[in-house]
């Protein structure tokens, strides 16, 4: 049976500071996922883009955490008196992809090792079946197999940014959350990991949920659009209703300056 | 660049609590002490602690306590000063160092490199070897014997400095040297600057106390803690108060110093920067 | 028409690399002419070698071969250091401008610091200032804030401000955007395009995104390891590109920012 969302939160609330000092950064949060649904959420700086993805995958650092509400993941429920339940989850049923890949790497390892490593420890494939798998993941996400044999600091940010999704594909989770992946890179390259992040949905089945500040690249990939302020998830509605029918006034100046700077069909005659 | 905001926390006020209060004592020693700290009486030799004298007393019936309080304005005035001595030459030769240009660079690599080699006690022992044992002639030795370390340190940090962003955006618009060394610079090098003046300090106060214990620092009748203990000798088996003052009151301080430094480092999240 | 504002003839910039003996080449081979008020924007792939331009214009680094002359003026040799009169020609502002602020200053003293370098007298430089401030539409009541209390945009509009201080004849934008919120990076544009119309102040407009650069410019050179591989009148490199790098990314901004049109 499939289920109807790999994903569902509810009434999130993530909070910081002292007890006489709580600071609300994520309030009333709702959400959900279908398998292979693409979910865009969007906000200004600030909003709580970032802190949301951290919150799904369990890794708030105190003295950020999480108060109150629920998360279920792949029918599995998480509450906040229970954060340990996170890390039986984590990789196997949500993946999340920084918005630095550098920081995810491990600096001291190869990028071979490093595949390795999570699909053998979190597929539970043998050595040989992983290395067998390595290499047509690496083609896969368009990276030559000498990259297997480099270090992190050999590649570019967007080099390093298709090594995550080759894990990413090759652990096949459910939900994999990915906080502003194309951020810094050149228009190639984030062509290039957009389209490998709709190959993960459309392919594995797996729900997506794509942060980004740019209203344009969440046009382009989402199913539907969610858009923050200050913490709060002011509007959740199928892209084309938030492009076309902004309701909330937030959603609306993002849309105004979507108009403005997306590039016009016809400037660009005989591109495409 | 974000400033990090200053966190106090437990280890700040504890070892400015101790230091407060050594200080304190320091400053109101005349106040406080109940004797004069040089008053022989030979009647009461070797007391033991007691209502009158709280700390006991030593071979020639001295007040320890007067002594100690006393000697606690002579070390932490004697350390203080030769802290801040080493640390403002070390300050105008390491920023001269840090901002002068690569071709000055291994050469003064070089001097610092055999100063730092030197040991500071020795080289502090040198200066009282020369000029004779007196608390100037320590205070300058021990100065003289932390400039090539601070040296080092305040070029270290004004390299560091310079790389930050902000500060090739101020060239681009062409501030001047002195505004980019004031207003740019020397404001990023304060927080480990207080830091390790407060490490220095407390080994100021240790290299105090060793040289006059060796003799060579402050002399007897004076009531310096290395004195005390040097004293103390003789009567270690008798009278054990004699040697446990003094030496309790150096670790407190150095242990006061060390918690403030600790403290300031959490407090000025350099934890992980690697410099201390 | 008299003298370019900015002439670069065959520039180079190679960086020496003993280890491998194999010298990295940065920049190679450029070549560019601006009139005065005339704009341009700079696009290419990561490392295609944008920033080391923006550097050696800016005099940061020194060119391995060539020659860079603004109005007339050589720049080689010119160190940050001695370029006096070039630094009044020529100013940048940054991706991240939070850290390239400096941290201790306010955004009124950053300002000002930039009007006192430029000659501007005490007496008028807080008028002045609050001037700037207006200008670049940003509320008075900023003026006492430190850059990591401001936003990111208004961070850049502060950098902007102190760059304006200068009354550059160019102003190089490097990444200026990326950054920055959509609506955040509209308004910048705007200001941009704002400050263009009235002082007639030329960009060099650094840029991934081909967007803002065919609201700005007036010119687009394309760049691909380290060489200009395309360059001429914005809407004609633009739609019809004759490199294929060119195309590639025109094809990759289309497909990723493209407006979405709902039948």
């Amino acid at each position: 049976m499939i289920p109807d969302f790999v994903m569902e939160a509810c009434n999130l609330r993530v909070i910081t500071g002292r007890l006489n000092n709580q600071i609300v950064l994520i309030d009333d949060l709702s959400l959900f996922l279908k398998p292979g649904e693409i979910l865009g959420l969007t906000g200004e700086s600030g909003a709580g883009k970032s802190l949301t993805a951290l919150a799904m995958c369990g890794l708030l650092l105190p003295p950020v955490r999480w108060l109150k509400g629920e998360i279920n993941l792949c029918g599995k429920k998480i509450v906040p008196e229970n954060p340990k339940a996170w890390a039986d989850l984590r990789g196997k049923d949500i993946f999340l992809i920084f918005q630095s890949p550098a920081s995810a790497l491990n600096p001291n390892l190869k990028i071979g090792i490093q595949i390795r490593e999570a699909l053998v420890e979190v597929n539970g494939l043998s050595v040989k079946e992983a290395d067998k798998m390595i290499s047509r993941l690496l083609v896969g996400v368009g990276l030559s197999l000498s990259a297997g044999s480099s270090y992190p600091y050999q590649l570019s940010g967007g080099m390093r940014q298709r090594v995550l999704l080759a894990i990413a594909i090759g652990l096949k989770p459910q939900v994999v959350v990915a906080d502003e992946p194309t951020s810094g890179l050149d228009p190639i390259h984030q062509a290039a990991i957009l389209d490998l992040l709709k190959t993960l949905t459309k392919d594995h089945g797996s729900g997506l949920i794509l942060i980004s500040h740019d209203l344009r690249v969440l046009s382009r990939m989402a199913d539907r659009i969610g858009v923050l302020h200050k913490g709060r998830l002011v509007e959740v509605n199928p892209s084309q209703d938030i492009l076309q029918f902004p309701k909330h006034q937030q959603t609306m100046r993002l849309v105004e300056s979507y108009n403005e700077l997306s590039v016009n069909g016809h400037t660009f005659v005989g591109s495409n | 660049m974000k400033i990090p905001e200053f966190r106090w926390n437990v280890l700040i006020v504890s070892g400015s609590f101790m230091l407060a209060i050594l200080f304190m004592a320091g400053l109101t020693a005349k106040q406080i002490s109940p004797f004069n700290p040089l008053k022989v009486d030979l009647s009461q030799r070797l007391k033991a602690p007691n209502e009158e004298f709280p700390f006991g007393t030593d071979h020639l019936g001295r007040c320890v306590f007067s002594r100690l309080v006393h000697g606690a304005k002579i070390s932490l005035s004697a350390s203080i000063c030769a802290t801040a001595l080493s640390m403002l030459l070390g300050i105008i030769a390491g920023t001269l160092f840090g901002l002068a240009g690569p071709l000055l660079t291994a050469p003064l690599r070089g001097i610092t490199d055999v100063a730092l080699a030197f040991p500071g006690l020795l080289l502090a022992l040198m200066v009282t070897g020369v000029i004779g044992p007196s608390i100037i002639a320590i205070v300058l030795g021990i100065a003289l014997a932390g400039c090539a370390w601070w040296t080092r340190f305040i070029r270290d940090q004004i390299l560091n400095a310079q790389t930050k962003e902000f500060v090739m955006a101020g060239r681009i618009v062409g501030v001047s040297s002195l505004r980019l060394l004031l207003r740019y610079l020397l404001p990023q090098i304060v927080p480990p600057v207080l830091i390790a003046a407060s490490l220095r300090a407390g080994w100021g106060i240790m290299a105090i106390s060793a040289l006059s214990y060796l003799g060579l620092g402050v002399q007897p009748p004076s009531p310096e803690w290395g004195v005390m203990l040097q004293e103390s000798r003789l009567y270690m088996d008798r009278a054990p108060w004699l040697m446990l003052s003094p030496g309790i009151a150096v670790t407190l301080t150095v242990l006061g110093f060390n918690l403030l430094a600790e403290g300031l480092r959490d407090a000025f999240q350099l934890k992980e920067s690697g410099i201390f | 028409m008299g003298i370019p504002l900015l002439e670069v003839i065959d520039v180079a910039k190679i960086y020496p690399d003993t280890l491998s003996l194999l010298d990295r080449v940065a920049v190679d081979g450029i070549n560019i002419e601006l009139q005065t008020g005339e704009s341009m924007g700079i696009i290419g792939q990561s490392g295609a070698g944008k920033s080391t331009l923006g550097r050696l214009l800016l005099g940061i680094e020194q060119p391995t071969r060539g020659m860079i002359r603004i109005e007339g003026k050589t720049c080689n040799g010119k160190t940050l250091r001695i370029r006096r009169e070039l630094r009044q020609k020529i100013q940048i502002i940054w991706q991240d401008p939070v850290i390239y602020l400096n941290p201790y200053l306010t955004a009124q003293e950053s300002v000002s610091e930039a009007l006192e370098v430029s000659g501007v007298h005490r007496t008028i430089r807080t008028k002045k200032t609050a001037e700037l401030f207006e200008k670049v539409y940003l509320p008075l009541s900023l003026m006492r804030r430190k850059p990591h209390e401001l936003s990111g945009g208004q961070a850049q509009r502060v950098a902007i401000a102190r760059a304006l201080a200068m009354e550059p004849k160019i102003l190089i934008c490097d990444e200026a955007l990326a950054s920055l919120d959509l609506p955040i990076q509209q308004h910048i544009i705007a200001l941009l395009m704002a400050i263009r119309q009235e002082t007639g102040m030329s960009l060099i407009f650094i840029s991934h995104d081909i967007t803002p650069i065919t609201r700005l410019c007036d010119y687009v050179a394309v760049m691909a390891e380290g060489k200009i591989v395309e360059q001429g009148v914005v809407q004609k490199v633009l739609s019809k590109p004759s490199h294929q790098i060119t195309s590639l990314l025109i094809s990759c901004e289309h497909r990723i920012k493209a407006r979405q049109h709902f039948l």
